[in-house]
């Protein structure tokens, strides 16, 4: 167990450069990214456009680029964006904990609906609730996040309001305004992430409802419950969790889209804002940090797998 | 029937299958696996029950057991046991007997075990089901007890382990500790229990299964395709081909005079060390077994038999008695008995 | 009627209830055909049926509720909402199918590569599970952001987000199948890798396949809308479904069907493809069916 833990700790280094690599490759070195492009539109001086290229160091041979930027976004200081009087990294801070809010909240309730839903359908197999089931996320999955965000507040915030309709408290300034304003978009982002884990766990659970060893369970005389519990889902369970970082990076990913649509100054709405205004330094930065929590998940995902699953924590 | 059917000592039966018929639900009908099947296991009594992949042997110990896969179902018959007809009981009652009363030792000692939970704990789950009175550690105290009694070395730490961290051989000693573990088995089944094991080890289990027998003083329905186990461990055996019991004798008459062409044809197979016959090549029964699917008029076994007629075809043989404790499902048994006859029976 | 008319309309009558009793079986995959197919007669056959006009701006008629004139109504410039949604169809389902077949092309042949060659896989595994770690559409948005909007742009971004997932089927795939008995009789024939990897491996890898990509068919429509709504599309005035929804959103209160219609249109065609993709993982392995048998 320690041995891996160990491992996959330093695997982390190699796979964050090939990150930050990939990163650099895609914003830089891609058709169309000079500062022309980059401030496409906008009426500026000469004055200004050098300024912004050295500033990104684009007028120095590309590799000269990489050595310099890498330790830069390393320790977090990702220079000024002409969008922002913060520097950027300050601006990143304050957005990180909307995004952290939404998603975990989306990951909880996912969990918390899905995966007995899941349970369900695949003890109860063909029966009306299982296709029920089916459907349900079959249309959950193929609704388009940001257009359901939309309905909902419609019918919630516009129609019944029930609901603020956007924009983001901290939980600081109270714990319902904070609740109220993420009950919306967190639906909207975990509805697709329901759809996949019900089918996840229906299947994991059907595979292991077929084993061997839960026949010899119920040879044994053990109640259905037990057999259920104890030795289909406890096993089930070791590679669903598995999942969980899979669904963690589709909500950051969705996310990206739902902060959009709700007006949250999240760290998805600064990316996006940043794309569209091809405001590289925050782009990538923002980039870095979502990326950078997605991994920082799926290490810890795999270590609670690890310690989960006896044939490898006793390796 | 029944009556008929018990082994010459006059105890009553722990297990009466009668008239049972076992077929799997298809749109276009049912595919009959186990057909009209009847047979006793007395008290006491090391019963096997011998067939071929297909034969639907397997199917009858789920039945007896009452885990049937959900697209089966008992048609017909009765399956007496203890004076309650298990097919007919409320699934409450037959799931208090699995693993106390009936118990089943499986085939698959790799996977039959849970990989996520320790050795011990799957051993007195068992008993904090079937015998809640006992506390916590009086059940830790038993299982240690069962895995002695199943020739575990260090009992007590093997109770920590996990499956995966046992040989295949052990696993296997492992299910038998668990189904017995409550102490009082009246029936054991043991599905192919040694299919899966190196036939070193093959041994030792047997052996293992004798002596406990003995031991607990428990009836054992040894389910297997292997003549050379049944030769070694039972008392009586029961051949079953195509889902029904085509003979039924004392191990030794059977291995000595084989009245049915099926089991001559399994006999003759088995290859034997300095044999008398001086064969070149090793026998072997030609064709397959049938499909369940496929529906014959007469003696499933007369597409193979080397011996059939016109009636065969035609006509569907019942089990006929053929001597003491001994029947057969054939016309031309008495016939053929003489040839089958072996001058080198196996003891 | 002859003999022989008899037996030819027997006969044809015998194969059209072959297609129902396969269609029965198969119902996900039917339906999801049959919805699929409709919606691709509609955006194909509807201009000529019906004169439409996707870009005519008119103040006069902005913001009409549906009616006779504009069965969907119109948008604020005057735009006829049913004539956009067709154009939005032509350009959803064309990026979502070049997309696919470039992943397709380049998927397979690159995991092809990746799982028989061990210095190939290095390179191209790494490189596909760099791609996999950035989350959702963030890895688009980035390409889109460099390459700038265009419809062309939308199928590259899709393609690279897609690419390793499929590289990664067809690489387990080949592996799985290396050291099968029917590759190693194959080879102590004398086949070349070539002829291993395309005449044995290949047919037996197809079902995953498949439904990947069919699956990542109606991901790539999702992730199209997503990209055209937040403006990083084919750039205006193309009617993009996820442009539309965008525009719509100003006018949420005041006219509702401008934001319901094009989001409407996009679930239906990712519902198709989701049954034909759950349809043919059915077809290939009916044990996690639960609807029929």
């Amino acid at each position: 167990m320690f041995a891996y833990m160990v491992r996959r700790i330093v695997i982390f280094v190699p796979t964050l450069f090939i990150t930050l690599t990939l990163i650099f490759v895609l914003t830089r070195m891609l058709p169309g990214s000079p500062v022309a492009s980059l401030l496409g539109g906008q009426s500026v001086n000469s004055a200004m456009l050098d300024r912004v290229s050295q500033d990104l160091g684009l007028d120095r041979p590309i590799f000269v680029q990489y050595i310099e930027w890498l330790p830069k976004i390393l320790t977090g200081t990702f220079g000024e964006s002409l969008f922002f009087t913060k520097p950027v990294s300050e601006v990143l801070m304050q957005r990180l904990p909307v995004t952290l809010s939404l998603t975990v909240f989306a990951l909880v309730v996912t969990i918390v609906v899905g995966i007995p839903l899941g349970i369900l359908s695949a003890v109860k197999r063909g029966s009306f609730l299982d296709y029920l089931g089916n459907i349900v996320s079959s249309i959950g999955m193929a609704l388009p996040p940001f257009w359901l965000g939309f309905i909902l507040i419609l019918v919630f915030a516009v129609d019944l309001k029930w609901l603020p309709s956007s924009g983001y408290r901290p939980i600081e300034m109270g714990f319902w305004p904070w609740l109220s304003r993420l009950i919306l978009p967190t639906i909207a982002l975990s509805l697709s992430q329901i759809g996949l884990i019900v089918r996840m766990t229906r299947s994991t659970m059907l595979e292991v409802l077929d084993t061997d060893y839960v026949g010899m369970a119920r040879a044994k005389g053990m109640p259905e419950w037990i057999v259920i519990m104890r030795h289909a889902l406890r096993n089930a369970m070791v590679q669903i969790i598995t999942a969980i970082g899979l669904l963690f990076a589709l909500g950051l990913g969705g996310s990206v889209i739902i902060e959009q649509v709700f007006a949250l100054p999240g760290l998805g709405e600064l990316i996006t804002t940043a794309a569209i205004r091809r405001d590289y330094a925050t782009l990538e930065a923002g980039i870095f940090y979502l990326t950078l929590t997605a991994l920082v998940v799926n290490l810890l995902v795999d270590i609670a797998y690890a310690y989960l699953n006896p044939r490898v924590r006793l390796a | 029937m029944m009556q008929e059917m018990s082994v010459t000592n006059e105890l009553e039966a722990v297990l009466d299958v009668q008239g049972l018929t076992i077929a799997f639900r298809r749109r276009a009908g049912h595919i009959r696996v186990v057909r009209s099947v009847d047979f006793a296991v007395a008290h006491g009594e090391i019963v096997g029950l011998v067939g071929e992949s297909g034969s639907g042997k397997s199917m009858l110990a789920r039945a007896i057991l009452g885990t049937l896969p959900s697209q089966a179902e008992a048609l017909e018959g009765k399956i007496t046991f203890g004076r309650r007809d298990l097919l007919r009981i409320p699934r409450q009652q037959l799931q208090r007997l699995r693993g106390d009363r009936i118990a089943l030792v499986p085939q698959e000692p790799m996977t039959s075990l849970n990989p996520s939970l320790r050795v011990g704990r799957q051993l007195t789950e068992v008993l904090e089901v079937h015998r809640p009175e006992m506390q916590s550690a009086a059940r830790i105290n038993r299982a240690i007890e069962m895995l002695d009694l199943v020739g575990i070395k260090l009992p007590r730490e093997r109770l920590a382990q996990y499956p995966h961290q046992l040989s295949g051989g052990l696993r296997q000693r492992v299910a038998i500790a668990m189904a017995l573990i409550c102490g009082r088995v009246e029936l054991l089944i043991a599905d192919e229990p040694t299919t899966a094991l190196d036939v070193t080890i093959q041994a030792q289990i047997l052996d293992l299964f004798v002596r406990l027998q003995s031991m607990q003083k428990m009836s054992v329905l040894l389910i297997t395709h292997d003549l050379g186990v049944i030769a070694q461990t039972v008392q009586r055996v029961a051949v079953m081909y195509a889902g029904e019991i085509v003979e039924m004798a004392g191990v030794e008459d059977l291995f000595a005079a084989p009245l049915h062409p099926y089991t001559r044809g399994l006999l003759d197979s088995l290859p034997r060390a300095g044999g008398a016959a001086h064969k070149s090549h090793l026998p072997s029964i030609a064709g397959a077994v049938p499909s369940p699917t496929a529906t014959q008029r007469g003696c499933s076994f007369a597409d193979r038999c080397l011996f059939r007629v016109e009636l065969c075809r035609q006509q569907a043989p019942v089990l006929e008695k053929a001597g003491k404790g001994r029947f057969v499902r054939c016309f031309r048994w008495q016939e053929l008995a003489e040839r089958f006859v072996r001058s080198d029976a196996v003891s | 009627m002859t003999t022989k008319d008899n037996e030819i309309s027997t006969a044809r009558h015998r194969s059209e209830r072959r297609w129902l009793r396969w269609a029965g079986r198969n119902v996900m995959l039917t339906v999801g055909l049959l919805m699929l197919i409709l919606l691709i007669l509609f955006t194909v056959l509807t201009p000529f049926i019906v004169p439409i006009d996707a870009f005519s701006i008119s103040a006069a008629s902005k913001l009409q509720p549906p009616g006779l004139d504009h069965l969907l109504g119109t948008d604020e410039l005057g735009r006829d909402q049913m004539s956009r949604l067709i154009i939005g169809a032509n350009i959803s389902l064309r990026v979502a199918f070049a997309a696919t077949v470039l992943t397709a092309i380049f998927g397979i042949s690159l995991g092809m590569l990746s799982g028989q060659y061990p210095l190939a896989d290095i390179f191209i595994s790494q490189i596909s599970d760099a791609l996999l770690i950035f989350p959702g559409v963030v890895l688009a948005i980035m390409i889109l952001a460099a390459l700038g909007p265009s419809e062309v742009n939308v199928v590259i971004a899709v393609f690279v987000l897609y690419v390793p997932r499929v590289i990664r089927t067809v690489r387990a795939a080949v592996i799985e199948y290396r050291g099968a008995d029917f590759v190693m009789a194959a080879r102590s024939l004398g086949a070349s890798d070539l002829r291993i990897l395309s005449l044995h491996i290949f047919p037996r890898a197809i079902g995953p396949i498949m439904v990947q990509l069919s699956l990542g068919f109606s991901s790539a429509i999702l992730v199209e809308a997503g990209l055209s709504f937040l403006g990083l599309g084919a750039p205006a005035p193309a009617p993009t479904w996820g442009g539309m929804i965008s525009g719509a959103r100003d006018y949420i209160r005041t006219a509702p069907w401008l934001m319901i219609a094009p989001g409407a249109i996009i679930t239906y065609a990712v519902i198709s493809l989701n049954l034909i993709g759950d349809g043919l993982r059915d077809m290939l392995d009916p044990r996690s069916r639960s609807i029929g048998q």
